[in-house]
């Protein structure tokens, strides 16, 4: 990945330049770059023990970072963490609230810290998470989603300039996740930007507009999602006979990669983009082409077949063997 | 002003769970149980008062709300107090971190210098007000049961002070009471920043009083005894002779003083720079 210069770090929501974490010999986190501009939905990716949280810990300043440093709104964060900027939501490793307390009171003795909240800000952010109505009960009396909802609730208030969520959909039911999904990118377009981590791709797919992939507590990829998913695009092709379509694509200059999926189905990457040449090599081969189509790569596979690399298990999980194209 | 919001968030937090007011109704039972001992079986110095009785000729009462103030702080202000501020402040930082509440309040645009110091300061206050409610509560019950008159103390000694006198000395040993108690609580709070768990820094706490004292009483470590936060803690009784010399209260007043900020600085510095993995 290439390194962040000086300009992307002033004007960056969030940067993070050669960032690392050293837990004894073990780096938790190392040599991220990492640059989220004003208006983006940031969604960092990766397994359980890849580093996301490591990294938001840094970024929030509840831990200090071994090497690199740390920019939000070009401003290096110190060991005050984001008492440098209070423009900053954040909601890091589930929701933790004094439970003897009520959700509002809660709410509001938090949202004092950064300044004086009105009672119809923190109205406002309880009705966000469907708190309104609850929000005098103890918090030792709420569900696990309803604390997650508070936590968020919180990191709302003061409006942010900057929202930092880390597994904002842990615990939410289906409606409650399309709410979060939905005041996210409200909040976007009223100007926000957000970094998000989640394990779960299928959100990230649909609300980001960048991701990052961290596996090993390194960037393995970023980039937008578009840009993601076109790295990663190649066509489905049913055949009549594996055994002739295998011999064939690895003859064909054209093919890049190939695997077989299932026992007449083959994903096929090409160096050109000319699935018309792929079949007519095909049939000159004596392949009887049954179907061909462009594949609809989800961010899933790209984020399995890029962690393959890293971890074992995942590509134990979900990627398949690929053979290579001469 | 961060620092204030903070300090009636830690105090809100300390006396908002029930578990803080446990302390206060101990101390309820504890000197109801005294005063009750008192008015049924007299004062517990009757016996030795009798067998001296060819010396003594007693006119008026024996115990008196004074007294029994007075006469409850042993017992209260060496173990039973100490361990109830041990209990409250060694929740505060181990506490938070234990609940995760610890990430939630640094998330916020807070400086972890006043973070600290604001927690410092409402442990403190929670020493404080417990050692204030021990001596006030202890003097009200014993005025309401046997009335106004002459502190009469018979530890270390036997003194007879006059009422007037003898609130006076309340008010300066309880003062310094309060002061050791705050010193239990630094080293309380200290712990809690070193452990994840309240217990551990609660049990750490009454170790390192109790290690003092029994240190304190060996012979080969006489040397430092004056340096043990345990042998200044009962400082207070000092000031119920009948001429009180201040100058040898100096040490274990600026012993306690030690004891207290020394923590507290320590415990800034090392909270500034400490990793929030909770």
């Amino acid at each position: 990945m290439e390194q962040p210069d000086l300009g992307e770090l002033m004007s960056g929501a969030i940067a993070l330049r050669q960032l690392g974490k050293r837990y004894g010999r073990k780096w938790a986190v190392r040599g991220l770059d990492l640059v989220v501009e004003p208006g983006q939905i940031y969604g960092l990716l990766g397994p359980n023990g890849a580093g996301k949280s490591t990294t938001i810990r840094m970024l929030v300043g509840l831990i200090r970072p071994t090497a690199g440093e740390v920019f939000v709104w070009g401003r290096k964060i110190g060991v005050n963490g984001v008492a440098e900027d209070g423009g900053v939501g954040a909601l890091v490793e589930g929701p933790a609230f004094y439970e003897y307390f009520s959700g509002y009171r809660n709410l509001a003795m938090l949202a004092g810290l950064s300044k004086k909240v009105s009672g119809t800000e923190l109205e406002w952010a309880l009705h966000q998470v469907r708190l309104w109505g609850r929000h005098r009960d103890k918090v030792g009396s709420y569900s696990h989603g309803m604390r997650q909802r508070l936590a968020i609730a919180q990191a709302l208030v003061p409006r942010p300039r900057l929202l930092v969520l880390d597994e904002p959909a842990q615990g939410l039911d289906p409606q409650g996740l399309t709410e979060v999904r939905e005041l996210l990118k409200e909040l976007v377009a009223q100007g926000t930007t957000v970094l998000l981590s989640s394990h779960l791709l299928h959100e990230v797919e649909q609300i980001c507009t960048h991701v990052g992939i961290i596996a090993k507590g390194e960037l393995i990829a970023s980039g937008t999602v578009a840009e993601l998913l076109a790295s990663d695009e190649g066509y489905e092709v049913t055949v009549a006979s594996a055994q002739a379509a295998t011999a064939a694509l690895a003859q064909m200059a054209l093919v890049r990669e190939f695997s077989q999926d299932a026992e007449d189905t083959f994903t096929v990457w090409l160096h050109e983009d000319e699935p018309q040449q792929l079949n007519a090599g095909l049939v000159d081969a004596g392949v009887g082409v049954k179907g061909l189509r462009k594949k609809r790569t989800e961010l899933e596979d790209v984020y399995l077949q890029l962690a393959a690399d890293e971890q074992p298990l995942l590509a134990a999980a979900g990627v398949g063997e690929r053979g290579e194209a001469p | 002003m961060k620092l204030g919001r903070l300090l009636r968030g830690e105090l809100a937090k300390i006396f908002g769970q029930k578990g803080a007011y446990v302390g206060y109704g101990v101390l309820v039972v504890l000197i109801s149980l005294v005063v009750w001992a008192m008015w049924r079986y007299g004062p517990p110095f009757e016996r030795r008062m009798g067998a001296a009785s060819s010396d003594f000729v007693v006119g008026g009462k024996l115990v008196t709300g004074p007294s029994v103030a007075r006469f409850i702080m042993e017992p209260a202000l060496l173990v039973l107090v100490p361990l109830l501020v041990a209990a409250i402040a060694g929740g505060l930082f181990a506490g938070e971190m234990q609940r995760g509440t610890m990430r939630t309040l640094l998330c916020r645009p807070v400086r972890r210098w006043a973070v600290a110091t604001s927690k410092y300061v409402a442990g403190w206050i929670h020493a404080g007000s417990l050692t204030a409610f021990l001596g006030l509560f202890a003097l009200g019950l014993g005025l309401a049961v046997f009335g106004r008159g002459e502190l009469i103390s018979f530890i270390h000694g036997f003194t007879i002070l006059t009422e007037q006198v003898g609130l006076l000395r309340l008010g300066q040993a309880y003062l310094i009471a309060a002061l050791g108690m705050c010193a239990v609580a630094s080293v309380a709070l200290f712990f809690s920043q070193l452990v994840q768990n309240p217990l551990t820094a609660t049990a750490l706490t009454l170790a390192f009083l109790l290690v003092g004292a029994v240190v304190g009483a060996i012979p080969y470590f006489e040397w430092l005894k004056p340096y043990l936060l345990s042998s200044h803690l009962e400082a207070f009784s000092q000031v119920f002779h009948s001429e009180v010399d201040f100058a040898p209260l100096r040490w274990p007043l600026g012993c306690m003083g030690v004891y207290m900020v020394a923590p507290f600085v320590l415990g800034i510095i090392i909270f500034r720079y400490k990793d929030i993995t909770c």
